[in-house]
């Protein structure tokens, strides 16, 4: 019992220790320190009938967010095979979903997001709830970084010769800096994240989520460049049944 | 020696901004200006100087800490007061020490994790202009 014990003990000390439990960490107290801002004006006597009903809304979405993040966090602890299935999936139908999760998020910040063009019935071989919550993922972020008024769009294609289904998330602004690009890239491709005060722009934890979750379902995330914004995919593999038929 | 009549808030949080500048303008009546970045925040710098600047550290973009070098690069901005707003006031702390903060014009640190509104307002207020 003791050994058992003190290989316990000395897990969690690995774990508290570890950078990406300080920066989940600091990425749940932002929306909580948030909400109880929100909540301490909405109750304030400064605040008119109009300003506590647009907080409550603010609270709520804010509470939703850091619930997908709670909700992914304790996914990416649990993966495994057995729990994740993989199935054909309809991709038209998870970006819709997609956009309707995610849409109040965006109208409520001045924003919006809108599915590019229409949705071909293409499936692809993925776990439903990973693939969703890595393009919410997407779209979190996006609406994070994007900074005109241009929507932030959601495509699918397919690609490499109809093996890949590629779903991305595209949002408009100044193009990434070169140092900031170099820096995300290994962050893909190497899942860092980076404690809270040494962050140029994020940590980052967002990204490894995906990747774990991309990699459940054998796909591959990645972003492109662009001199106006960023596109940040996700590869999964096509599914051949609707050849079959 | 003047009261506060111009404040600048600088945070990457719209909606944070969003109540903290209503908030501001109702109970002192102050003219205040927001910005979600350090380079906006110049920008306004440039055109019309705050009486006091309340400021985020860790912003995505151009930081906080960024934007503290470059006021302290004009003599002009150097002499603005800066209140830091921060929900890591624990790594502000362990990463520089009260002095050299001040050397950034740092007169105040407010948790945004634990301030109440009427911090924000004593924290405001406390801050005298010299003219």
């Amino acid at each position: 019992m003791r050994g058992y014990e003190e290989s316990r003990e000395g897990s969690l000390e690995a774990i508290v220790k570890a950078p990406a439990f300080l920066t989940a960490a600091h990425e749940l107290k932002s929306p909580l320190s948030l909400i109880r801002q929100l909540a301490l004006y909405a109750d304030s006597d400064s605040a008119s009938p109009e300003d506590i009903s647009r907080t409550l809304e603010q609270i709520k979405l804010t509470s939703e967010r850091a619930l997908r993040l709670t909700t992914n966090l304790t996914k990416t602890a649990r993966l495994s095979d057995s729990l994740f299935g993989l199935e054909p999936v309809d991709s038209g139908v998870i970006c819709h979903q997609v956009v309707e999760e995610i849409q109040p998020l965006y109208k409520a910040r001045g924003s919006d997001v809108v599915l590019a063009g229409r949705m071909s019935p293409v499936l692809c071989v993925a776990n439903r709830e990973l693939l969703k919550r890595v393009l919410l993922n997407f779209a979190d972020n996006a609406l994070n970084y994007g900074e005109t008024k241009e929507p932030v769009r959601l495509s699918v294609v397919l690609h490499s010769d109809n093996h890949l289904v590629r779903f991305g998330v595209r949002d408009f602004g100044p193009a990434i800096p070169a140092k900031l690009w170099l820096a995300l890239k290994r962050r893909i491709d190497e899942g860092l994240v980076q404690p809270v005060s040494g962050r140029p722009d994020s940590s980052g934890l967002g990204m490894l989520i995906a990747k774990r979750f991309a990699e459940m379902m054998d796909a591959q995330i990645g972003v492109i460049r662009h001199r106006n914004g960023a596109t940040f995919y996700l590869d999964v593999k096509a599914s051949n049944q609707m050849a079959l038929l | 020696m003047k009261n506060i009549a111009k404040i600048l808030l600088v945070d990457d949080d719209k909606w944070y901004l969003e109540w903290l500048s209503k908030y501001l303008r109702q109970e002192l009546g102050c003219e205040v200006t927001v910005a979600t970045n350090g380079v906006e925040a110049i920008r306004f710098m440039d055109d019309a100087m705050p009486d006091v600047v309340l400021l985020d550290l860790f912003m995505t973009g151009p930081n906080g800490i960024a934007l503290l070098h470059e006021m302290q690069s004009y003599q002009d901005l150097s002499k603005i007061p800066v209140i830091i707003c921060s929900n890591e006031i624990d790594s502000v702390r362990d990463m520089v020490s009260n002095d050299q903060l001040r050397t950034y014009g740092v007169v105040g640190l407010l948790d945004k994790g634990t301030a109440s509104l009427a911090d924000y307002i004593d924290s405001v207020t406390r801050v005298k202009v010299w003219v």
